[in-house]
């Protein structure tokens, strides 16, 4: 590892600053019991920042857990929830890895050659970094929300014209 | 119906409602002997369930009404390669009517969903659990429902067969609104021989023979289903040994193979020391540890304070009757047919170490039976 690599490395291994809510504090921000929520981490959809010495878990964990309490609630049974998002995972993965791939190539590199010092560099990587993470995360939200309803209109339009 | 055997009703020359309360087995003892006793009886085939034959189904809760009786006017049935004709009264075989009005373009079946939401059911579990660690209660069985509705009418005779084509070994049947195919018999009586069946302990099947070699290795070794099987075989031996002179168990749980599901079976066969009539005996052995509990007046507590469903007839006694003794299963893997549409139901035993996520996968799977068979994806 190259040592302006080492900053955006422990930026990443320190998204773990976020666990800042216990197994008891998730399960009330989020409305669930703490059986159930401890029933959704051994399911694999609930996963704790740290769990060392005691788990603790993001705040945003309770956003999901409130929506996917919501959808419960509307009717849909569990193990379709398991399903997409077990679907959803196995999607995303390989477009993950590259994306990561294309900033190593396309993104640092350059940012390597581009900087005066070490300092600078590592510097410049964080923050290249963290605005395409941001960028990135928008456009990817943004295009599955187009993608939903596209296809939600899709399949209405199947329906209603004989 | 099961195997080769079938009995099917048609018309109504009695019905009889039993009530609610502890008294329901009596009555329905008490009701079935009077209108046997006016009966003027010609058995000319004298076979397993030629005669007078009646069906009934009766609740799950004894405190819920809506337990039936009925005699057919017109008994078809079916064992092995015989076939015969009860007829009630002045009905002849020819008023069968074997063509049922079909809806013209019959609707699909449709989710209308469960009555609590799945995360409430895994509070209910949990809380189940908690009781199991921390009180005398040994085991409980909760129940969920999932409602589906359509615009038209289900078509029954299509539910029977198909029920029938995916689980022969199991008692598929239609009494009053309630369908279903049930692995459990609860009690089989001719004259003073009596059978009957435990079944606890579930696991699913796998597609792969060698990994379908391993669950079933993993259900005869896991310790959970044996104690679950073992208190739910206990609590049948206790209540057939005050009726029997002569009670035989199996000596060891055996693997039950259903097409989507495997179960931990005992079977108990037996001698009556004097004459009982069937519903004497249902109303001892229901309702078993396998659908309520151990020990069983604690877990119907639990189950009412806790399931938040009326069960109707599932879980109930279902099956039917004659002068010699009858054939009743639990009505498991069913559904309650209402006018616009069906309430699906399934339980699971929940014993001390119960997971409410595993509890609810059982659940689903065991739903999925009648839910295959009305054809809802």
């Amino acid at each position: 590892m190259d040592p302006w690599d080492r900053s955006l490395y422990r930026l990443l291994t320190e998204s773990g600053r976020h666990a800042s809510l216990d197994l008891e504090q998730l399960a009330t921000a989020s409305g669930l019991s703490v059986t159930v929520v401890e029933a959704l981490e051994r399911l694999g959809i609930l996963v704790p920042e740290r769990s060392v010495p005691t788990r603790l878990y993001d705040p945003r964990d309770a956003d999901a857990l409130k929506a996917g309490k919501m959808l419960l609630e509307s009717g849909l049974p569990l193990d379709e929830l398991l399903n997409l998002a077990e679907q959803f995972d196995d999607a995303m993965r390989p477009i993950a890895a590259q994306a990561v791939d294309a900033f190593a190539r396309f993104v640092r590199d350059s940012v390597e050659f581009n900087a005066g010092s070490e300092h600078e560099a590592s510097e410049r990587l964080v923050e290249t970094y963290q605005t395409m993470m941001s960028a990135t995360g928008e456009l990817v939200a943004g295009h599955f929300r187009r993608i939903l309803l596209q296809t939600a209109r899709d399949t209405l339009e199947k329906t209603i014209t004989p | 119906m099961h195997k080769d055997f079938s009995l099917r009703g048609f018309g109504e020359a009695w019905r009889f409602d039993p009530g609610a309360g502890e008294g329901r087995f009596a009555r329905a003892r008490e009701a079935w002997a009077t209108w046997l006793s006016l009966a003027d009886v010609d058995d000319r085939v004298g076979a397993v369930g030629s005669g007078p034959v009646g069906f009934a189904s009766f609740t799950f809760d004894a405190g819920s009404a809506g337990s039936v009786l009925a005699v057919p006017r017109i008994v078809v049935g079916r064992s092995g390669s015989d076939r015969w004709v009860t007829t009630v009264g002045d009905a002849r075989p020819g008023m069968v009517d074997s063509h049922p009005i079909k809806a013209e373009s019959p609707d699909r079946p449709r989710y209308l969903g469960p009555t609590r939401p799945d995360w409430q059911w895994m509070d209910a579990v949990a809380e189940a659990v908690q009781l199991i660690e921390s009180d005398h209660l040994k085991k409980v069985v909760l129940a969920r429902d999932v409602e589906v509705w359509s615009k038209s009418p289900f078509d029954t005779g299509l539910l029977l067969e198909r029920l029938r084509g995916t689980f022969p070994d199991c008692f598929t049947f239609l009494v009053a609104d309630l369908v279903g195919a049930s692995p459990e018999l609860l009690l089989r009586q001719r004259k003073d021989k009596v059978e009957s069946m435990a079944l606890a302990g579930t696991a699913p099947r796998h597609t792969d023979p060698s990994r379908d070699m391993h669950f079933a290795r993993d259900l005869l070794g896991s310790e959970k289903n044996r104690h679950e099987h073992q208190i739910t075989a206990d609590s049948v031996q206790e209540g057939l040994a005050e009726f029997c002179s002569k009670l035989t168990r199996g000596s060891q749980p055996v693997l039950w193979d259903l097409p989507n599901l495997r179960h931990l079976s005992t079977s108990f066969t037996g001698v009556l020391a004097k004459p009982v009539s069937s519903f004497d005996i249902l109303h001892r052995l229901h309702p078993t540890a396998a659908v309520a509990g151990v020990p069983r007046r604690c877990a119907m507590e639990v189950i009412r304070q806790l399931e938040g469903i009326n069960r109707a007839g599932y879980a109930g006694p279902v099956g039917w009757f004659d002068s010699k003794g009858g054939e009743w299963a639990i009505a498991l893997r069913c559904a309650q047919l209402t006018e616009t549409g069906a309430r699906l139901f399934a339980g699971a035993g929940i014993v001390s170490g119960s997971l409410p996520e595993d509890e609810l996968a059982e659940t689903r799977l065991k739903l999925r039976v009648m839910t295959d068979a009305l054809d809802l994806r």
